[in-house]
């Protein structure tokens, strides 16, 4: 995106008053957004987001500035000016630029942007039939395309010099059902770092049934009830209960100053025996993976908590750097316009060795989470909350009567604690994550698990 | 300024070329932001939002391009795109270029003139004077996250190739601080946001109060009893739920019977206390602008008077494809997505009673100050299911607090099931505000 003799340039005009690390962030996004509404396409949206990021650390302090302009004397002025919002020292110094050789997990395919607008539209009808075909209590069908490719280069007075590139495809089926007075819905996506070919992995068919079904279900299903469960949370409902039991404690923004529960725990139990959680940017095609993070620190499988124990954190190099601890490569950032933060990518429970079937079949009376929507949680207390999309009731270890709007509350460290059961599955779920005003696109997994006394929160008395 | 002008009209001519109309909306921005951490700056971001988004209008068609490029190469290449897209787009005689009139100013001030000169260490003492508020209110208040004060300024323009231009300048500030309050081993945050046209509108000192007060007062919170109760909600979680609510009022979602308010004009939809509006035009509220995503002039729109549904919030097409409703409630979310329908400033009108007083009317129940979750409420249904916490509401007075509580409902049945409306309406950075409210009766769980 830009030559490296250029970032070098632009790295010492950072440095010129001093300065202890200097870092260009530079980004182009390219991206088409079709969405399909009351049988017609009512959306069709493209676009280009370029720009560029410009950081000084000095003393602690963060300066950043950015723009959309990457001509070579546009940056140069840009670094000019940063470099002057604080009284500096002596300039210093930038080691030639090397190029860091990037693995990148990213699974392309067929790319998108070779793929006929036309086709991706027919995938959306595809989609609206099957939708409507599976029940006619389907009144509206929402279906939404959209892919996109991130290429980002890194470069910092460190010497460092990496790019990347990433592309994104998605599709999500909202079905809308009614019968009398009664209105449902509900929404199946399907999302990676792969190619236009994560159709034929998951058909726009097979979403739009599966949404049409679920939101047929939630006609008839009885108001969950309220009060304390044992849950069962099904490999098929995915992980947003680890992403916002542990996952968001675990952040190094969070650990510094000990505002997580979990700040100063590295080495203790944080969990039950059976309970290891992984963050591991580097599976190949999901939804949170890259090669490198937005500070250029290749991705890597990082263990967080190992058969109970906490092993570690999440960081990005200001949090490493704070922690005395090194980058884990979670620096993320939702653009150029932000400074990168600390953040999951995908992010699981570990399957263990129980068998699913005889986890439901243990228990008597409870509840049985097939798919999970958005959470939660306050990180300086643990508690947390997520929303059930698709739930039943246990009764006497048999899978009995759909349950609507259920939400499961509680604190993170107790519900790690309570797991007892471990299944030998594992499923995924994909999710735009948002923390300080930035959205990361994310994966949760876990296998099915049974914690004991969870709140559910219900309408029933 | 002069380039963004320049890339407007050379969208529009690139359209023009082609046979096209076209709208393009712009805007070009500074946002200004610092952070504060332990008394010592953590950062300083000065960042630039500019870019357009264009719409092209082909035979009852649209499409949509945009792009942060604003190089002349990078305009028309995102206006040929705009142009092939709207190829794609789904056949509708009431798709057509928005026409909108001549539009009053705001009859008050929407930015700080003096915000431009306020120098960056002004905000950095704003922020230190946030976090030490913050750390001396209390002893058991250990430390903060951060404390932020961060501000925009900027312009929106629009222009159509039928003639229509339309802009205007906006400014706002905003200042907030999480702070962790300790005792006994537990731990518990505080946050509270307030805004302003500008950073010298913010008072530091009781941003950092209030945030402080709300940690050291969640300190102790016990989980809350399963049952049936009177529930005072909080005003600022009345804001997020109507919030929630309000794709709800949307013509468009009404059209496609995506809204649980379809069909239902003129019926009660709410409890006789409830009146909902949305005020454009509403002096030191967040959202307010003089037009809308579409350049049409903003107005009052009730949407809720005396509990029955009064009106909808309407875009160009769908005006015209219902014929009956006024354009003027489109929003922007950037220049990288096409207007949408949706409230400026959402307000529930205020009654007459004070919070203390829905508080002594509930008797024995609860008070929910915070809830979590609400991005999960469903719009097309009004489900919702919520986390939360508070306080439990005994022999009409608050008690002690309560946290991990959860609870189910329906939007427009919660609405339904309001007894009283408070007085205390506050405008929240959200656009628009609430006051508290009683409600008859909410089911709630919790750990025996």
């Amino acid at each position: 995106m830009i030559p490296d003799d250029l970032a070098r340039a632009v790295l010492e005009r950072l440095l010129r008053r001093g300065g202890d690390f200097a870092e260009i962030y530079c980004e182009s996004l390219r991206g088409v957004a079709l969405a399909f509404e009351d049988r017609s396409l009512e959306e069709a949206s493209a676009g280009v987001d370029r720009g560029v990021g410009l950081r000084i650390v000095r003393n602690g302090v963060t300066a950043f500035a950015n723009g959309n302009d990457l001509a070579p004397e546009a940056l140069l002025s840009m670094a000019s000016d940063l470099a002057s919002t604080e009284p500096g020292g002596s300039a210093r110094a930038v080691p030639l630029l090397a190029r860091r050789p990037v693995a990148s997990p990213a699974a392309l395919g067929i790319d998108p942007s070779a793929v006929p607008t036309e086709e991706k539209v027919r995938a959306l009808v595809r989609a609206d039939e099957a939708a409507r075909a599976h029940d006619s209590r389907v009144v509206q069908v929402q279906a939404r395309y959209r892919d996109s490719e991130r290429s980002i280069l890194v470069a910092s007075s460190e010497g460092l010099l990496a790019e990347d590139r990433l592309v994104y495809t998605s599709m999500s089926v909202t079905a809308v059902a009614r019968e009398n007075r009664l209105i449902k819905s509900a929404t199946k996506s399907a999302s990676g770092t792969v190619g236009f070919e994560i159709l034929d992995a998951q058909p726009p068919e097979r979403l739009a049934r599966e949404a049409a079904r679920v939101a047929c279900l939630q006609l008839t299903a009885d108001p969950a009830p309220a009060g304390t469960f044992t849950v069962v949370l099904s490999a098929e409902a995915g992980g947003t209960m680890v992403h916002e039991a542990c996952g968001h404690g675990l952040e190094g923004d969070f650990v510094l100053k000990g505002l997580s529960v979990y700040a100063g725990c590295v080495g203790r139990k944080v969990a039950s025996d059976v309970v290891t959680v992984i963050d591991d940017g580097m599976l190949a095609g999901r939804r949170g993976s890259f090669g490198i993070d937005d500070e250029g620190t290749p991705s890597r499988r990082n263990v967080l908590i190992e058969s109970g124990v906490l092993r570690g954190f999440l960081h990005s190099r200001r949090t490493a750097a704070l922690t005395g601890a090194e980058p884990t490569g979670n620096g993320r950032r939702e653009s150029y316009r932000h400074l990168p933060i600390p953040r999951m990518t995908n992010t699981m429970i570990a399957p263990g060795r129980d068998d699913p079937g005889e986890i439901v079949a243990s228990v008597p009376d409870g509840i049985f989470v097939t798919d999970m929507g958005g959470g939660e949680v306050d990180i300086v207390s643990g508690n947390f909350v997520f929303h059930c999309t698709e739930a039943y009731r246990i009764r006497d270890g048999r899978i009995m009567e759909p349950l609507r709007d259920a939400i499961l509350t509680g604190n993170g460290p107790d519900v790690l604690a309570r797991i007892d059961r471990v299944g030998n599955d594992l499923g995924f779920q994909v999710g735009t994550c948002g923390k300080d005003g930035q959205g990361v696109p994310v994966s949760d997994a876990q296998p099915t698990l049974r914690i004991p006394g969870i709140v559910v929160g219900g309408q029933a008395r | 300024m002069s380039g963004r002008e320049t890339a407007a009209g050379l969208a529009l001519e690139t359209l023009g070329g082609l046979g096209l109309d076209g709208e393009v909306y712009a805007e070009d921005g500074v946002r200004v932001r610092v952070a504060v951490s332990e008394g010592k700056v953590e950062s300083v971001e000065e960042r630039s939002d500019r870019g357009i988004g264009i719409r092209a209008f082909r035979d009852g068609k649209v499409g949509f391009a945009f792009t942060t490029d604003l190089s002349s190469g990078a305009v028309r290449q995102a206006a040929a795109l705009a142009a092939e897209l709207s190829r794609h787009g789904g056949r509708d005689e009431a798709w057509r270029l928005p026409r909108p009139g001549a539009a009053d100013p705001l009859p008050f001030p929407n930015e700080d003139p003096e915000a431009e000169t306020v120098p960056i260490s002004r905000r950095i003492d704003a922020a230190r004077a946030i976090e030490s508020a913050a750390l001396s209110f209390d002893p058991k208040v250990r430390a903060t996250r951060r404390s932020i004060v961060t501000d925009y300024r900027g312009t929106v323009s629009l222009a159509t190739s039928a003639g229509a231009t339309a802009g205007y300048g906006l400014g706002r500030a905003l200042a907030w601080v999480d702070a962790i309050a300790s005792e006994n081993g537990s731990s518990q945050t505080g946050h509270f946001v307030e805004h302003a046209l500008g950073p010298g509108g913010i008072d530091p000192v009781s941003v950092g109060r209030e945030a402080a007060a709300r940690a050291v007062g969640k300190l102790g919170s016990a989980p809350a009893r399963t049952g049936r109760f009177p529930v005072v909600l909080d005003r600022e979680v009345v804001s997020g739920l109507l919030d929630a609510l309000a794709p709800a009022f949307s013509a468009r979602r009404v059209l496609k019977g995506t809204s649980p308010l379809a069909g239902r004009l003129g019926m009660l939809v709410a409890s006789p206390a409830v009146t909902l509006a949305d005020d454009p035009r509403l002096p030191g509220a967040y959202g307010s602008c003089p037009v809308d995503g579409e350049g049409f002039p903003t107005r009052r729109t009730v949407l809720i008077e005396g509990g029955r549904l009064a009106g909808f919030l309407h875009d160009a097409y769908s005006a015209a494809k219902t014929g009956a409703g006024t354009p003027g409630n489109t929003v922007r979310e950037g220049c990288a997505s096409p207007p949408k329908i949706a409230p400026m400033n959402l307000v529930l009108e205020p009654g007459y009673m004070d919070a203390g007083t829905l508080v002594e009317r509930a008797g024995e129940g609860l008070w929910i100050s915070e809830v979590m979750g609400l991005h999960t409420a469903d719009p097309i249904s009004g489900d919702f299911s919520l986390g939360g916490s508070g306080r439990l509401i005994e022999r009409g007075r608050l008690g002690p607090p309560v946290d991990r509580l959860a609870f189910a409902g329906n939007l427009l049945e919660l609405l339904a099931s309001v007894e009283a409306v408070g007085s205390d309406l506050r405008l929240f950075p959200e656009g628009g505000g609430a006051p508290s409210l009683l409600l008859r009766e909410l089911s709630i769980a919790g750990s025996e």
